[in-house]
């Protein structure tokens, strides 16, 4: 009854308040909305746990892992004896963050400072570039720079962010424009671009691993986590080259360029018996340090992108084809009286009747009309197939970029005077590689070796092109060209017996042969006794007075090959000049 | 039953504990390579340097500057010749 009466005063208290009489509805509706709370909760936690996982996973890894890459060394590059030729060294460039940092120039002054640069000079950056987050300063600064930004980077740990060094690298050149032509140049992410640098691009670049690291809210690596990819470094270049005899080529073409006022020049130098490329040299040339612009074609190898007729440095190979064919034998006479020969209606010349000469003297003249007529007694089929069997008319097997192939017509299409012309160097086009080739043919005892940039390449194509006894006699006579009264006395070097061949080629242009600009060449071997280098010299439209090949290119070669022979150690073959050590040598 | 709960609970501390060993040793390597990156980078610095002092043309400045030195002509030079 107590309960009752309670009740009852609840009941009016309620009614007095006026409050609704009952909570049912209330209470129902407040659980509801706690049943669905929890529903919601439970539902949510299975989704994400269960069906969104995988996104959520990656969306916070993404937030936090991150994926860094590992750079991979590019190779270096060296020639025969080790030196190095290219050389990828670490370089520092110096970045800001301008929305970070602040334009007061307290704390601009002292980034300036270490900088080397005014105030207002990356106050006029920052602001330039003030909605950005990044902007390189100064790229590829000076070690003491960046030692210098990377102090003061550390002084500035409480705002983190603001400007820091960033690592690349960077190609050097020690020898410079030397190599230039060879080795061309990487770009600015160290990529290969031309030269040897482009066609060995695969080899040296080398692979960049990867890694995941754990980073902070900032973007800082915090610590590595796990390795995806190992980083694999480039692989080491060495090349056939001999740094030294390289050099020495380049100064002496650079001189000979300059004193004959010649428009370009390049020389190549081959060791007969292996095919190795010891030097390629050019002009005009470029410091691939520095800039690295194309005009006037400097960037151009011209050894091997260039072609020109060989005029007469191609007799010794007509010669040659002549014994080989059975058409004359060494000790043959050839009628070049009265000077001249027809062929059809077109005539081939000589500067002088040389009446009834040998071969020797034929070579050592530089008779046209002798070197016609043994070319027209020989099959156009054979002749042919000699000629490219030394190289002439495809490229070699360097794959260089822009490499020429240059040009030698197919038989079919040869007219009578072109079998002739063929004969002094006309109407075919060589590279200066190409004749350095042929020649190390004659002095390797006729067989013709591919040429290589590497030491001991074992990928070297050899084959014969004719018998060593047609070789040997061919350079034999080849030497009296180097001799006193044949047309390059000054080929010759000292100690050595040298054989090679003069060509003075005028130039064709669109009017036809011009008259007054020539192409002077020369084409050696040595030491005759036992060959060692071949030896292509070819410059380019010399202007100041002089233009014969004997004049202009042997120079060259003397000079060269006066240094080859003493850094290969080559043992002299004539010593008549020299003194002997008697028994008790002091 | 129990055994293979036991042995799941064992692999499954296992599993983490290796993952825990290899990322230590991967700190580990990265603070190696690092390293080795540094005496790498010095050591084309360095050869770099050699490259620039060891340049022909300042050789034979040296030589021909500084030390006085020569080509020999033909008559300085005897050839001998060994057994």
């Amino acid at each position: 009854m107590k309960k009752s009466t309670r009740e009852k005063q609840q009941k009016r208290y309620l009614q007095e308040q006026n409050l609704p009489l009952d909570y049912r509805y209330r209470r129902w509706f407040v659980m509801g909305v706690f049943g669905v709370a929890a529903v919601s909760l439970v539902v949510s936690a299975v989704a994400r746990q269960v069906f969104e996982t995988d996104f959520l996973q990656k969306e916070g890894d993404r937030r936090h892992v991150g994926v860094v890459e590992m750079p991979a060394y590019r190779g270096l590059i060296k020639d025969r004896r080790g030196e190095i030729l290219a050389v990828s060294t670490p370089v520092y460039s110096v970045w800001i963050n301008p929305r970070a940092m602040p334009v007061d120039a307290r704390e601009l002054a002292p980034l300036a400072k270490a900088l080397g640069m005014k105030l207002e000079e990356l106050r006029e950056l920052h602001s330039r570039y003030s909605k950005r987050a990044f902007v390189y300063v100064k790229r590829r600064v000076d070690p003491d720079t960046a030692y210098a930004v990377e102090k003061l980077s550390k002084s500035d740990r409480k705002h983190f962010n603001r400007f820091g060094l960033q690592e690349e690298y960077r190609r050097y050149y020690p020898s410079g424009e030397v190599f230039g032509h060879v080795l061309g140049f990487t770009n600015i992410d160290d990529q290969g671009q031309e030269g040897l640098e482009l066609v060995f691009d695969g080899v040296l670049q080398g692979e960049a691993g990867r890694k995941y690291v754990v980073r902070d809210g900032k973007r800082r690596v915090v610590s590595d986590i796990e390795q995806i990819s190992p980083s694999r470094p480039g692989k080491d270049l060495e090349l056939s080259f001999d740094a030294r005899l390289q050099t020495l080529a380049y100064r002496s073409l650079k001189k000979i360029r300059a004193r004959h006022k010649a428009k370009s020049a390049s020389a190549v130098v081959l060791d007969v018996k292996t095919g190795e490329v010891l030097a390629m040299v050019n002009q005009p040339g470029f410091n691939p340090n520095g800039s690295r612009n194309n005009r006037g074609g400097r960037l151009r190898n011209r050894a091997l992108t260039d072609t020109f007729e060989p005029g007469s440095a191609m007799k010794p190979f007509i010669v040659a084809a002549g014994l080989e064919e059975g058409v004359i034998k060494v000790n043959s006479k050839i009628d070049t009286a009265p000077g001249y020969y027809y062929i059809g209606r077109d005539i081939v010349r000589d500067k002088k009747n040389n009446g009834v000469i040998d071969l020797e003297t034929l070579l050592r003249k530089s008779s046209n009309v002798g070197a016609s007529k043994i070319a027209m007694q020989i099959d156009s089929e054979d002749l042919f197939e000699f000629v490219s069997g030394l190289g002439f008319g495809s490229a070699s097997t360097l794959g260089f970029p822009g490499e020429a192939s240059g040009q030698l017509n197919d038989y079919q299409r040869w007219a009578k005077i072109d079998q002739a012309t063929l004969s002094f160097g006309y109407g075919l086009s060589v590279t200066a590689l190409q004749l350095a080739q042929a020649y190390a043919v004659l002095a390797n005892g006729g067989e013709y070796k591919s040429a290589t940039f590497f030491k001991n390449d074992d990928s070297v194509i050899t084959r014969r092109v004719m018998s060593e006894k047609t070789a040997a006699a061919v350079l034999n006579m080849l030497e009296s060209v180097v001799g006193e009264d044949g047309t390059a006395p000054q080929a010759a070097v000292e100690g050595f017996r040298m054989a090679g061949k003069t060509g003075t080629v005028k130039k064709y242009s669109a009017e036809g042969y011009a008259d007054d600009r020539y192409r002077s060449v020369f084409a050696g071997v040595g030491p005759v006794d036992d060959p060692k280098f071949a030896m292509a010299v070819v410059v380019d439209e010399p202007s100041a007075g002089k233009f014969y090949g004997g004049d202009v290119a042997a120079p060259v070669f003397a000079e060269v090959m006066a240094s080859g022979m003493r850094l290969f150690n080559v043992v002299p073959d004539a010593l008549d000049g020299m003194r002997l050590a008697s028994g008790g040598a002091r | 039953m129990l055994v293979l709960a036991a042995l799941i609970l064992l692999s499954g501390v296992a599993v983490a504990y290796v993952k825990y060993e290899s990322r230590m040793l991967f700190t580990e390597m990265e603070k190696l390579r690092t390293y080795r990156d540094e005496l790498a980078n010095d050591w084309m610095l360095l050869q770099l340097e050699l490259a620039t002092l060891a340049r022909h043309d300042r050789i034979e400045q040296g030589a021909t500057g500084t030390l006085k030195m020569h080509m020999p002509d033909q008559n300085e030079i005897q050839v001998i010749y060994g057994k």
